[in-house]
């Protein structure tokens, strides 16, 4: 027997080994470990249900566009010192309301997506964005609406640190780096908890499912991230493999466990930095006080 | 570089150099003969076997160089090369013929091969669009946890480094319901 065999088959032996014992210790914390205590499992079968503890740290869609027309405001003022006219972003017409979602945080959960491209997304170029393409700024105006180019002096006038969006940036919102803490903690979570072995048993989970089949994949995101769906349109194949990993998701509960776990972890997070996202909540709330004067000024004006 | 794009690119460079030839006074029959080289050499690049920096320099998404309304993403933090740009959004930065990087070195403009790829390996990310944020995911078809970046947004090293594979922009011209990730706030 090759040493490469014997190797082999000590792996799959350990590997089989580790997926009993997880499977075994599935809901509890890992002893070894400082695996957070989950206490609840939801039942989790549409995105719609996926809500997490570092959400309510974040602004709502109304709130964020809020301060975001004030922005464009007052990067439209600086830019006419400079003699440029600042056309900002136009809305969307369907905008989300209410809450952040997590459509995709832990992969397809939506059968009628998945039967009908796949992993795809629905996204298109429209017609509309072909002027985009075409449309000319000068590099001038880049540097001065963005310091794309350093910055500097433009027509004697000193253009602010960051160009006009960036003062903008930060005359309503701050230093950036007080109000990212929630996506940088939320995002942080996300990457421990998929390494969690109560996570990891509901990939092996998932992983047998899968393989009942007929498809060998590890986790939802090889499946997700398959070499193989990386042409313009769904085929086939990939529709199949969607349908059955949302199926497979359903069957094991993995969206329900991720995010319990995922909650775990935050939990953690906001106890750790409990002060520091009392002031981001703080800052949000000077946001929108800041943009609302300045829009108010605006239809006064 | 997608087919419609290569096509594009030689009709350019045809007219250029014909243009080119008519403002020098060039006897016609040397211009003949020296369209007939560009044209082969237009037919090269087509068939993949030429890009060089020249080439590549002129202004358009996959070049190597961020251009009105493109989003540049880099391999190395702080806008360092070796870099990728486009003008949609990306779905596959694994998968995605397109996307590998331009120019740096010039060998991978054309070339779809592993070390030219730029799948889990951006750092950094400089967007030049003027109307659209984006949002770039850990991983493909807009799947896993995301950053944000708003429009003329520069990010000099993105929260989760090497981690990349997929990004757009909010689309307006799809409802919420349908493709909440790539529908949102500008």
């Amino acid at each position: 027997m090759s040493k490469r065999r014997v190797t082999v088959i000590a792996t799959t032996a350990i590997a089989g080994l580790g997926a009993a014992l997880l499977s075994a210790a599935a809901f509890a914390p890992a002893a070894a470990t400082l695996e957070p205590t989950v206490t609840n499992i939801p039942v989790v079968t549409d995105w719609h249900q996926i809500t997490l503890p570092l959400d309510s740290y974040q602004p709502s869609t109304e709130n964020r566009q809020m301060v975001l027309q004030a922005e464009y405001a007052e990067t439209k003022s600086c830019m006419a010192k400079f003699g440029f006219n600042f056309q900002a972003p136009s809305w969307d017409k369907q905008l989300a309301t209410g809450p952040i979602s997590h459509y995709r945080l832990y992969g397809l959960l939506d059968e009628v997506h998945a039967e009908q491209m796949g992993y795809h997304s629905y996204g298109e170029k429209p017609a509309a964005e072909a002027k985009y393409s075409k449309e000319q700024h000068s590099a001038d105006y880049y540097n001065v609406v963005a310091a794309k180019t350093g910055g500097g002096v433009y027509n004697g006038e000193q253009i602010p640190e960051g160009g006009c969006i960036g003062q903008a940036r930060l005359d309503i919102e701050g230093p950036g780096s007080v109000v990212d803490l929630p996506l940088t903690l939320a995002f942080n979570s996300w990457t421990v908890s998929n390494n969690d072995s109560r996570v990891r048993a509901g990939f092996a989970a998932w992983s047998k499912c899968m393989s009942r089949a007929g498809f060998s994949y590890a986790t939802p995101m090889d499946a997700n991230n398959d070499d193989r769906w990386s042409g313009e349109k769904a085929t086939d194949a990939e529709i199949k493999v969607a349908v059955t990993d949302v199926n497979c998701k359903k069957s094991t509960n993995l969206v329900g466990i991720r995010m319990a776990v995922d909650a775990a972890h935050q939990s953690v997070e906001i106890a750790t930095h409990r002060s520091k996202l009392q002031a981001v909540t703080g800052d949000l709330a000077r946001q929108l006080e800041k943009a609302n004067a300045i829009l108010s000024q605006e239809l006064t004006s | 570089m997608k087919a419609g794009s290569k096509v594009k690119s030689d009709r350019r460079l045809r007219r250029a150099a014909k243009t080119a030839l008519i403002e020098h006074g060039t006897s016609k029959k040397r211009m003949r003969e020296r369209i007939a080289r560009l044209a082969f050499l237009a037919a090269a690049v087509a068939a993949g076997l030429v890009l060089g920096p020249s080439v590549a320099a002129m202004a358009g998404q996959n070049d190597g160089y961020c251009d009105n309304n493109e989003v540049c993403v880099y391999s190395n933090a702080n806008l360092g090369t070796p870099r990728s740009d486009f003008l949609y959004y990306y779905d596959d930065m694994s998968g995605g013929v397109d996307f590998h990087t331009y120019n740096y070195p010039s060998s991978c403009n054309n070339l779809f091969i592993f070390y030219c790829r730029l799948n889990d390996s951006i750092s950094s990310v400089d967007s030049w669009s003027d109307h659209r944020s984006i949002r770039i995911f850990t991983d493909a078809h807009y799947d896993g946890a995301y950053q944000k970046i708003g429009i003329y947004g520069r990010v000099n090293q993105v929260i989760y480094n090497d981690q990349t594979s997929s990004e757009c922009w909010n689309d307006g011209g799809i409802s919420y319901s349908t493709d909440p990730d790539c529908t949102f706030s500008n």
